[in-house]
């Protein structure tokens, strides 16, 4: 006697002729179609200009605030910049032995590690009114870069991700968005095809990986071996090349033999700069970060983030603060002194941002500890008042007193001054969502 | 008739108990195969179209290896199978592929882009996804049972060393809900998540479905050992103190004052947050979660903005299934026992039906039903008669996925050309053959690591048990400090009091001259009293391994081998020296016996290397290089043991920037986040990269070069490279091609590798 489990018998009676779930056209399905392959066929920086919401976006800008910037070179202080040191510094025992410094900004005050940045102040907005709730590194990095909380079923694009998104690549041959710098985690292109997240340059001197020939391989050698590349392929191409998957083959290699021939991939090599200018952005991955950044943008990359890792000053913050400080203030001063020298000040907007403050107590190994209920951030250029000061803590820079912000609404304000639509919902790949900001209102009087 | 004789030929065989490759014999796998082309050829003469034509052995050889293998086979693999005359070869190939390692290597990699692998989890020790690996890969070197595997998944509890599997919730740590989502989707193909926040739009379920399906595994708690006998200890020690000052405040005139005074002295000279630092520095590992634990009473409250209709925020949701059979757990029950026995029934209407398409589209690059992880009631399979066949299939096979991964290989579907048309969401599929597919990052980087690998498929034993030490002192720590009175832990951390105390204010001191320093310039004393705080933190180390760490040592090493039990130091281990991860360092320098294997004295490690180093230089006689070459030959495969293995011997995911991310490798944050797009960079990589050049494959010491050297002419250079790269023998299109260009600028035979490489019939799998 066979065993035959109820289940089986059930399944050899069902009828399963039907219409099968890939006729459905519905709309959803339609439209994960194209924003998986569009992006992807095309491979990165090749977002074709059609794509382009340029019109659309400056038609919608002039009506409201902000929109003046159409580049963000993004400074991110990995590991909770010290606050009470910088930013919204203060007298008495949170301040420890740091000092306060007068700035070109009429009565802002910083801390005394920032001197060079003090003599740009009349360019920038300091935003004092930070609050968060998220006090881990991994989280509260993830909240600044994507304005929504970690989850598992989901990862969401990070801000140059939403810029590429909305607007397309700006150099059809350079990447939409650049990340300079070691951190390991990035939200990147989050749950938009990974053609849209940022390019990742861990050292800015080393020029872009793989984008000169091999060593000893002539430019006619090259060439040869590549034709004869195609040559073995005809057949193949014969039969398979309308595919998808075999166009975006020969579309990404004809990308790289552009790019490879770009006059602006120049933009990497940092010799072109003065030795002078070089030196006064720091010569440290940073401030190198920070002159990379200005000569992408100035080739109409759109987003670059450069990051400066070692904020986490737990032990002996008076030692570390002040040489982190040093190197960020080198970068930054020269960044927006040259930026606005040549003019691209007005529609580059400079952000610095970081995941928490840091404790006004110091502890017991003078260090300064998480702090994500009070912490503050800056911008500079890009349509935001100079010389302006948005909120403020009480006076041991421990809470929020005026205009308190979340994180949200601190890209909220991002986006406003990119001119960005904040209430467009778009949906990710499996139907759910979002928005750039989430429910992050932008602070509409930071602009000029 | 004949289509009930297999039906019942299947069932047969579900009598037998399941061992290992037993559960269906060869000409069983055969009959099942052809059933299933039975079925397909009814279907196409309903359609009215034809089956693909059958594919030669060359194309055949290429496939197979990387369907199954994960990799291109090397020249000698395909020309044995090649030249071989033997019948039913095809079926035989496919037996000994799936029986091999570099089966175990690519299925991992097929579970670890779906189960979202990774070697670190967020706010977890690192034993747990070590441990989680180990269980993956052993589970498929077992080939245990599909359901079984998801079974222990999703009923998963204890230690990490003890049961691996916990690392399936570990993953998602403070995520219940997430986690609920994930295992709907991956194992019961239903996209549940956007119940999650509200009623589904689009699809049926509601949002307090969710709630019910979620509350059976939201008792599963990430515990740590938490330290509990420390702090019980400690409030025992506050006890004395709190009761004295009752008694004293009650015998006091002053109405307590002095009472109060002299107690707060006495907690203030108790220092419970120092002595907690040094017991924390020491086995703080274990505040890090180390297990699962089910918390029973822990219930699942519909949240506080719920809104629809059929509840009210606050309403306590009973565990309850979304469809199937009735699964109510009782209250004694193990609410994610009875989860994962309801989830894996083979009477569960989705459970089948995705793991069979998961495994069609691995094979044939489309599902019957797509996509699978998107099933409604309404949901129908391309052609439903092999879906009901194949979901029958495998409940005979008990799940064993190997043995339907050698029906699915032996099917004339399988075995035929690559359709020409492209899959869309708009047409009609036939499934006359397999869709042409671009490798996987995986399996183009294994690829490589085959030409350029002597050992291609070797395991990373040096990893593996670096992995198996790393989850031997957890087990180590956890076990010293269960064998250890918390009162007793506490009392050594007060015996060390006094010299942390020192220490720690010389260390102050220090530290504000340094900040006087830095403040007046003086570089010099600031690097002078730099090193002068590493010094005292050194200190602080040593004084913790003599007070704190070597008593408790010796007394679990007691425990567990008797009253002379030594404890051993690891002299070779070489320890990484930064302050903030010493003590985690010192566990590793110990061996107590019964944690692992006695570690290797340096004499023993060097001998090693030299029997290694010697071997190598046999092979290097073996493939006839000169005595001159033996020693570059022998770096290269020192060189290639460390760069080029394969990618499930790697971290997971590789990081940012290393060839397989490039490639498209999923960064395992998502579930199926791979991505087989090309792109610019990709092509950069391979054109620019170190790969395809004399530092990488083009090296006179890789397997590849060492065969196309073999060959003496031109002509047979040519044939060479072919049968190394694609499997075959050049065209006469592609002997012309490359002869002319040979024949212009004198070009190498690296030349047309490099071309070859580049090509798509390379990364493209016919």
């Amino acid at each position: 006697m066979i065993f035959i489990p109820p289940f089986l018998l059930r399944l050899s009676k069902t009828n399963f002729i039907m219409h099968n779930s890939l006729l459905r056209s519905d709309e959803l399905t339609r439209r994960r179609f194209i924003a998986r392959t569009a992006s992807s066929l095309l491979g990165v920086g090749l977002m074709p200009n059609f794509l382009s919401r340029d019109a659309l976006a400056a038609a919608t800008a002039a009506t409201a605030a902000g929109g003046a910037a159409k580049n963000v070179i993004y400074l991110y202080m990995d590991g909770g910049m010290s606050h009470v040191d910088s930013w919204d510094p203060k007298q008495g025992e949170v301040a420890g032995p740091t000092k306060t410094i007068q700035t070109s900004a009429d009565g802002m005050m910083l801390g005394e590690y920032l001197p060079r940045t003090a003599k740009q102040m009349h360019h920038g907005t300091v935003f004092r009114s930070l609050t968060s709730t998220q006090g881990a590194h991994e989280h509260g990095n993830y909240m600044m870069h994507t304005s929504y909380q970690m989850r598992g079923t989901i990862k969401h694009p990070s801000m140059g991700a939403w810029l590429a998104h909305f607007r397309g690549a700006g150099n059809p041959t350079l990447p939409s968005s650049v990340y300079v710098g070691n951190a390991s985690r990035h939200p990147g292109a989050g749950f938009f095809s990974p053609e849209l997240g940022p390019l990742f340059v861990n050292n800015p001197e080393n020029g872009l990986k793989d984008i000169e020939l091999q060593k000893g391989m002539g430019r006619d050698e090259h060439g040869a071996r590549m034709k004869l590349a195609l040559d073995l392929d005809a057949d193949f191409v014969r039969t398979f090349g309308k595919q998808r998957n075999v166009s975006a083959h020969t579309g990404a290699y004809d990308g790289a033999y552009r790019m490879m021939a770009s006059k602006d991939i120049a933009a990497f090599d940092l010799t072109q700069e003065k030795a002078e200018l070089r030196d006064a952005y720091g010569r440290d991955p940073f401030g190198q970060g920070c002159l990379l950044a200005r000569r992408l943008v100035e080739r109409n990359v759109r987003f670059v983030e450069v990051s400066l890792h070692g904020w986490d000053t737990h032990a002996g913050n008076f030692i570390a603060t002040p040489d982190l400080c040093e190197k960020l203030d080198r970068g930054l001063a020269t960044l927006v002194s040259d930026l606005h020298a040549r003019g691209m000040l007005k529609d580059t907007l400079v952000v610095l941002a970081t995941e928490f403050g840091r404790s006004p107590k110091i502890n017991g190994s003078l260090g300064r500890d998480h702090y994500p209920n009070a912490f503050s951030a800056a911008m500079w250029g890009g349509g935001v008042k100079g010389g302006f000061v948005f909120g403020s803590t009480n006076k041991t820079a421990e809470e929020v007193e005026n205009d308190e912000i979340t994180i949200p609404d601190f890209n909220a304000t991002l986006g406003q001054a990119l001119g960005l639509p904040l209430e467009e919902v778009v949906l990710s790949p499996n139907g759910r969502p979002f928005k750039l900001a989430d429910k992050g209102k932008p602070v509409t009087s930071v602009f000029a | 008739m004949k289509l009930f004789r297999i039906f019942v030929l299947l069932l047969c065989v579900t009598v037998v108990p399941t061992t290992i490759c037993a559960a269906i014999t060869p000409q069983e796998t055969q009959q099942a195969a052809a059933h299933i082309d039975s079925l397909l050829a009814t279907h196409w003469k309903a359609a009215k179209v034809s089956a693909n034509d059958p594919i030669s052995d060359e194309t055949f050889v290429r496939r197979i290896y990387l369907d199954l293998a994960g990799r291109i086979p090397t020249a000698a693999e395909a020309s044995v199978f090649l030249d071989s005359k033997q019948p039913g070869k095809r079926a035989a190939l496919i037996d000994s592929l799936l029986a091999s390692d570099s089966y175990v290597s690519h299925f991992y990699n097929f579970w670890a882009d779906i189960l979202r692998l990774k070697s670190t989890f967020v706010n977890t020790a690192n034993v747990v996804p070590a441990a989680y690996e180990r269980f993956i890969k052993e589970s498929l070197r077992a080939n245990k049972p599909y359901d079984q595997f998801v079974r222990e998944m999703l009923s998963a509890k204890g230690y990490a060393w003890d049961n691996g599997a916990i690392g399936y919730y570990a993953r998602d740590p403070e995520m219940p809900l997430d986690n609920m989502a994930i295992t709907s989707r991956i194992f019961l193909g239903t996209r549940i998540e956007c119940a999650q926040c509200h009623d589904h739009p689009f699809d049926k379920w509601k949002q307090t479905e969710f709630y019910h399906l979620a509350a059976y595994t939201y008792g599963n708690k990430p515990v740590s050992e938490a330290l509990g006998g420390v702090r019980d200890a400690f409030k025992a020690r506050e006890q004395v103190i709190l009761d004295d000052f009752k008694k004293e405040k009650a015998a006091s005139k002053d109405g307590g004052k002095a009472a109060e005074q002299r107690k707060n002295e006495r907690l203030d000279a108790m220092q419970f947050r120092t002595v907690l630092g040094i017991i924390r520095h020491g086995i703080g590992q274990l505040l890090s979660p180390i297990a699962m634990e089910r918390k029973e009473d822990s219930v699942l409250k519909l949240p506080f903005d719920f809104h629809q209709g059929d509840g009210k925020a606050g309403d306590v949701m009973t565990p309850r299934p979304i469809f199937g059979e009735a699964a109510e757990p009782s209250p004694s029950d193990d609410r994610a026992e009875v989860f994962a026995r309801w989830v894996t029934l083979p009477e569960n209407p989705t459970f089948t039906k995705v793991i069979v398409n998961r495994l069609w589209k691995k094979m044939l690059g489309v599902a019957l039903i797509e996509p699978l992880d998107e099933l409604r009631d309404d949901t129908k399979a391309m052609v439903p008669e092999v879906e009901a066949n194949l979901e029958k299939l495998m409940v005979a096979l008990h799940y064993d996925i190997r043995a339907f991964l050698a029906v699915i290989a032996n099917t004339r579907a399988y075995q035929s050309a690559v359709s020409a048309g492209e899959f869309s969401h708009e047409s009609v599929w036939h499934f006359q053959g397999p869709t042409l597919r671009r490798m996987t990052a995986e399996q183009i980087w294994d690829s490589i690591v085959a030409l350029a690998n002597h050992e291609p498929d070797a395991r990373d034993l040096a990893r593996e048990a670096r992995e198996e030490r790393r989850i031997a002192i957890s087990r180590m720590v956890c076990d010293t400090y269960l064998n250890y009175d918390g009162a007793k832990i506490v009392d050594l951390g007060y015996a060390s009091l006094a010299s942390e105390n020192a220490i720690l204010a010389k260390e102050k001191v220090a530290r504000e001259a340094e900040t006087q320093a830095k403040r007046s310039g003086d570089k010099a004393r600031e690097t002078e009293l730099r090193r002068e705080i590493g010094r005292y933190q050194r200190d602080r180390h040593e004084a913790y391994v003599r007070d704190f760490l070597n008593p408790m040592l010796v007394n679990l090493a007691q425990k567990k081998a008797g009253p002379n039990a030594k404890i051993t130091v690891d002299e070779t281990y070489k320890m990484n020296t930064n302050p903030a991860v010493f003590a985690v360092e010192t566990w590793r320098k110990m061996h107590v016996p019964d944690y692992g294997p006695a570690p290797k004295t340096a004499a023993q490690i060097e001998a090693e290397a030299q029997a290694d180093k010697q071997r190598l230089a046999r092979l290097a006689t073996k493939l006839g290089y000169s005595a001159k070459e033996c020693a570059a030959f022998v770096a290269y495969c020192e060189k290639a043991r460390g760069e080029w293995m394969r990618a499930s011997e790697l971290e997971s995911p590789a990081p940012r920037g290393h060839f397989l991310r490039t490639m498209g490798q999923s960064d395992r944050d998502f579930v199926e986040n791979a991505n087989p797009n090309a792109s610019i960079t990709q092509a950069l990589a391979l054109m620019n990269g170190d790969l395809i050049s004399p530092k990488g494959l083009l090296s006179p010491f890789s397997p590849l070069m060492h065969f196309v050297a073999q060959a003496r002419t031109a002509d047979a250079k040519v044939d060479a490279i072919y049968l190394a790269l694609l499997s075959r023998k050049p065209t006469p299109h592609e002997k012309a091609a490359w002869k002319k260009l040979a024949s212009q600028d004198s070009a190498s035979p690296d030349a047309l590798i490099y071309a070859v490489l580049n090509t798509k019939q390379f990364i493209f799998i016919q």
